[in-house]
């Protein structure tokens, strides 16, 4: 493989979802986290996935177990000296990655590439604080890792091209496609993915028709394998805003990615969507 | 509304006689649809397209003189020539019975805009379909505050006797459907234009990761990019907000004639 021993930082469901990927394809793969419950719930979680994960994929028990032990968790203070490939899926707060970034640049081989997981901030600021910012580019996965065939692979303002290429070779062993992006807000899919819930939201705030017939129209007319406040709901709102104020700070407030009222009234009203029982739609399967 | 009320209204809205108008090659991909469904179809199609329009239809030409009894109801589906879908509409509703419901398709000018021209505005009704017509499977139906529910039901009546679901929407140019997705290809276009991926990369992220049954770009070629263009230009007319702004490499791709699949080109080549 391009990348045989990979650190991952972050277990959260994203990084937990990229190390079971990694593994998955055959890398070492040692996941981080300060916290050491965080990782008690990401080897919980982790358990569960590879269950998932095996049955999809017909694994033999042997070879799922051969998955499992590819797996190494580490709390704390970390070392990862002996890393290919660091991909950073921690919180997206830009002083917080900026600060690891800055610690793993400092203990790595320079052959070693430096990859965020990040979804709205710029590869190109991230990168901006380590010693080599041509060694640090972006993989953007996608909700779930595992289920989600394509990555995005973001080419900051100074990340090698040989970085690109080896991401891109890396990308394709994990079985998935990948697309190379520059670095701009929101990448591709973000970015042009904002038009189909901006433009429900304002036909809804129009009165043109109401939040079930849109997605109605947009599922059964369109094709659309949900409708977006459906889908809204399912990401949840809060984060769904998050990503949409990133573009629209990132693109210096352009109309068309202007936050919908709509949005924050909900968010202050706790209504996020699925996981609080209640979004566009209410959800009487949520305690 | 009682299932009793629906089926006495079968009675008091023919749709048998359909009168479909428009440039031939929409015109005939609706009329396709609707031949399988037994209606009995006349096309109604530019002087220019006349000679190419075969024989499967038959043929009413500009000049002839139409009976006010012909038609049932009738379908106007122009939507980038505006000049001809004004004339289409100023000659429909001289020639036709007043009670014959006149649906015309509302992707670039919404359906108020079109009943503060006619006469009698109580039989227009505004319908979104997003091209090509010959896979729309939903129709937006959309009512002015003169349209009368006479001509409202009929609409539906016939757009479901031809197996299209129909959705009752405000009068909005572009409806819901081709808005959103004439949105879509707008943004691709500028993504293409400042070359953050390549055309064929931006497809494949949207099909891969955000599940779309087309990639924006292939889908606006699909669509037709005059279409797309003319939809997000009627956004801009009505709403004037810089988001409806058309990407120029859309505009400079329509102008060169490189509207998309029947033209062979455009933002990819069918050649």
């Amino acid at each position: 493989m391009t990348f045989e021993r990979i650190t991952v930082f972050g277990a959260g469901t994203m990084g937990a979802g990229i190390t079971l990927v990694c593994a998955g394809a055959g890398a070492q793969v040692t996941l981080c986290d300060a916290s050491p419950e965080a990782i008690k719930r990401a080897q919980k979680l982790l358990e569960n996935e590879l269950k998932d994960y095996s049955e999809l994929r017909n694994l033999s028990r042997e070879d799922s177990q051969a998955v499992k032990t590819r797996i190494q968790f580490q709390s704390g203070l970390f070392d990862c000296a002996e890393s290919d490939l660091i991909v950073e899926a921690i919180t997206e707060k830009l002083d917080v990655k900026q600060e690891l970034f800055s610690r793993i640049d400092a203990q790595l081989p320079l052959a070693s590439v430096i990859a965020s997981a990040t979804n709205t901030l710029s590869i190109t600021t991230i990168a901006a604080k380590t010693r080599f910012p041509e060694r640090v580019c972006g993989l953007h996965f996608f909700h779930p890792p595992t289920e989600v065939d394509l990555v995005e692979v973001i080419r900051g303002q100074r990340t090698a091209e040989d970085v690109v290429e080896r991401c891109r070779s890396f990308i394709g062993e994990l079985g998935k496609e990948s697309v190379i992006v520059s670095d701009t807000p929101g990448f591709v899919v973000h970015r042009c993915t904002r038009p189909f819930f901006n433009e429900a939201l304002r036909c809804l705030s129009e009165g043109l028709a109401d939040a079930a017939a849109i997605d109605k129209i947009l599922r059964e007319g369109g094709g659309f394998k949900a409708g977006p406040f459906e889908q809204m709901d399912q990401i949840g709102l809060d984060v769904h805003s998050s990503i949409t104020r990133a573009l629209w700070e990132g693109y210096a407030h352009e109309s068309r990615f202007r936050p919908h009222l709509i949005i924050r009234r909900m968010i202050e009203a706790g209504q996020l969507g699925r996981k609080t029982g209640r979004g566009f739609f209410e959800y009487r399967d949520v305690e | 509304m009682s299932n009793n009320q629906s089926t006495t209204q079968t009675e008091f809205y023919p749709i048998e006689r359909l009168l479909v108008v428009g440039p031939l090659s929409d015109a005939s991909a609706f009329a396709g649809k609707a031949e399988a469904a037994g209606h009995s179809i006349t096309l109604m199609v530019p002087d220019e397209e006349v000679e190419q329009a075969g024989d499967r239809f038959r043929i009413l030409q500009t000049a002839e003189s139409v009976d006010e009894d012909d038609f049932d109801v009738v379908l106007e589906l122009h939507c980038v020539d505006l000049a001809a879908k004004a004339d289409a509409l100023l000659y429909l509703e001289d020639a036709l019975g007043e009670s014959v419901p006149i649906l015309t398709l509302t992707l670039a000018v919404s359906a108020g805009e079109v009943a503060r021209e006619m006469l009698m505005p109580e039989r227009v009704v505004g319908i979104s379909m997003l091209p090509p017509f010959e896979d729309a499977t939903l129709v937006e139906i959309m009512g002015t505050p003169h349209t009368s529910g006479d001509a409202v039901r009929t609409a539906m009546r016939l757009f479901e006797s031809i197996g299209l679901m129909t959705v009752s929407v405000q009068d909005s140019p572009g409806g819901i459907l081709a808005r959103a997705v004439c949105c879509l290809v707008n943004e691709a276009a500028l993504a293409m234009q400042e070359r953050i991926a390549s055309a064929e990369e931006i497809d494949l992220a949207l099909r891969a990761a955000a599940g779309y049954p087309f990639g924006p770009l292939t889908w606006g070629d699909r669509i037709g990019l005059d279409r797309v263009l003319m939809v997000i230009e009627g956004l801009y007319a009505e709403f004037k907000d810089e988001r409806y702004r058309p990407a120029p490499y859309l505009k400079r791709l329509v102008r060169a004639g490189h509207t998309g699949v029947r033209a062979r080109l455009g933002f990819f080549s069918y050649v």
